[in-house]
């Protein structure tokens, strides 16, 4: 039996192949942003300083 | 009766579109969109953005829709004065719409939102800086799907700035040819190798490129595989930094073309360059002009005379190194009232897009208060041959007001534009160029300038009268 997501209607057409380098990218990103969130921790562990809380989007507003 | 009529460009969106009624600008929000725009108003997400300045502010409007059938809402947003579109800017005015558009989707996602497009066309100029227009570009976001705006991003901003800082500066017009974008076959194939050995570019171009085309034959097979997988909110934050990183690595300086050093290699002593500053100052404070068009400007050390009065001064020049020179300087002095833009007066920017109506002519932007054409006429009437009545025909086009610096052929700057070439401009000295103006405008004021061979002349458009 089928099972499709339902897709909400876009009026913009996405294109397979920009579908499907997003998750290639996403594979060879992930790890880079999962380590660039705990650096700081991952620092402490080689008996650095105590970290400071990094988030994703800790930029300021005027950048 | 009122009369109300849906702009031409503002049609692809089912989830509204704009339209004037009595001369001003509205957007239907339709109910097809209620969902997203309750978000976007109520999430914080609309107050975020425009205290930043990143996103155009609105009001709630009582008026009836335009097409009641599908409404939602009605709202007003503030309008841009002055339309320009990328093909228009120089490379970091381009850079700058792509970085605000990145950061625009990265906060969006903390409040439940994503973009669902990327156009560049959703991005104006504005006080002096880059803002979101498209207020009903933001959809829910749903944890799980790639962004559906990426490809549009990669055509509309990524593209045509690699092509700019690896390739040549010049070739963002390609966005004048391509009304989506440069499409990204055609990128990969114009950048060159260096350009592969930059992850961001390699990725999100080339083999962009490669995936597109060789997925475009097998959509159905491509999307279940892309909808079985997740695509993590880590994940979206990632491609955003990496879309971001790419962007910030591309960098273009302006130096080394035709007119860049154009003030440095002048042809006014100081006392002449000084007095043509105060005649111009005296002008403008005759017109007391509320938007004003500088043609042929350079860098725009003209155009900050009109801008400083008050009014909104658009800062036209062929040279992009100019133009971008200009645009560093209107950031670094957060300038509100300047819009430097590049234009070639002699094949200005035409209607297109669908019905050649999606995109304005350059021409078609108007009416100025005041036009200014400072040590122009020249480049126009010798290096293009165009005749001085064909002139003065399409300067009445565009404005009440003409500030115009006549520049007669014993000037050292035409002898040089016609040592290569011969001189087959028997009308063009200052009787006949007061001739062929004549017809179109009243000459409020002359003065010709000490220490140069050049007259500066306020005119007053015949048709205004």
């Amino acid at each position: 039996m089928y099972h499709f997501l339902v897709m909400p209607l876009l009026y913009l057409d996405p294109g397979s192949g920009s579908f499907l380098i997003q998750l290639l990218m996403a594979v060879l990103l992930g790890a880079g942003v999962a380590i660039r969130m705990y650096w700081a921790k991952i620092k402490t562990l080689f008996g650095g300083k105590k970290p400071e809380p990094t988030q994703p989007t800790d930029e300021k507003d005027e950048e | 009766m009122k009369s109300s009529s849906r702009l031409s460009a503002s049609f692809r969106d089912p989830s509204g579109f704009l339209f004037t009624q009595d001369g001003t600008l509205y957007r239907q929000v339709n109910q097809f969109y209620q969902k997203d725009y309750d978000q976007l108003m109520q999430s914080g997400l609309y107050e975020r953005l425009v205290k930043a300045r990143k996103l155009i502010p609105h009001q709630e409007a009582g008026i009836n829709p335009a097409e009641p059938g599908l409404a939602y809402r009605v709202i007003q947003p503030e309008r841009v004065e002055f339309i320009t579109y990328p093909y228009e800017w120089s490379f970091t005015q381009l850079k700058d719409a792509a970085l605000l558009t990145l950061s625009i989707q990265k906060t969006a996602l903390e409040y439940g939102l994503s973009l669902k497009d990327a156009s560049a066309y959703n991005i104006q100029f504005y006080r002096g800086r880059p803002v979101l227009i498209d207020s009903l570009s933001f959809e829910i976001y749903q944890e799980g799907k790639p962004w559906v705006a990426y490809r549009q991003f990669c055509q509309h901003f990524l593209a045509p700035l690699a092509l700019m800082a690896l390739r040549d500066v010049r070739l963002n017009q390609l966005l004048r040819v391509y009304i989506d974008g440069v499409p990204l076959d055609l990128a990969s194939e114009l950048l060159p190798f260096r350009s592969r050995l930059q992850f961001g570019l390699l990725a999100h171009i080339h083999l962009h490129a490669s995936a597109q085309k060789k997925y475009s034959d097998t959509p159905d097979q491509a999307k279940s595989q892309a909808q079985g997988k997740s695509f993590t909110k880590m994940s979206f934050v990632g491609l955003i930094d990496s879309l971001k990183n790419a962007v910030s690595g591309l960098k273009w300086e302006p130096k080394g073309t035709e007119w860049g050093d154009y003030y440095d290699a002048t042809n006014y002593t100081r006392e002449a360059f000084d007095q043509k500053v105060q005649v111009v100052k005296e002008f403008l404070e005759k017109v007391q002009p509320k938007q004003v068009w500088d043609l042929g400007a350079n860098t725009g050390v003209f155009s900050r005379l009109a801008a400083e009065t008050g009014a909104l001064t658009v800062s036209s020049d062929i040279d992009p190194a100019a133009v971008e020179k200009n645009y560093r300087k209107v950031r670094a002095d957060k300038a509100t009232n300047l819009l430097p833009i590049v234009i070639d007066l002699t094949n200005p920017s035409p209607g297109i897009g669908w019905d050649n109506k999606e995109r304005n002519a350059f021409y078609e932007r108007g009416p100025a208060d005041l036009v200014m054409a400072l040590a122009l006429v020249h480049h126009l009437a010798i290096s293009n041959n165009v005749p001085l009545a064909d002139l003065a025909r399409t300067f009445a086009q565009l404005g009440r007001w003409l500030i115009i610096e006549f520049v007669p052929k014993e000037d050292s700057q035409v002898q040089r534009l016609l040592m290569t070439r011969l001189d087959i401009f028997p009308g063009y000295n200052k009787e006949g160029f007061e001739e062929a103006f004549a017809p179109y405008f009243n000459v409020q004021i002359c003065r010709p300038l000490e220490g140069s061979k050049r007259t500066l002349y306020l005119m007053e458009n015949k048709a205004s009268v």
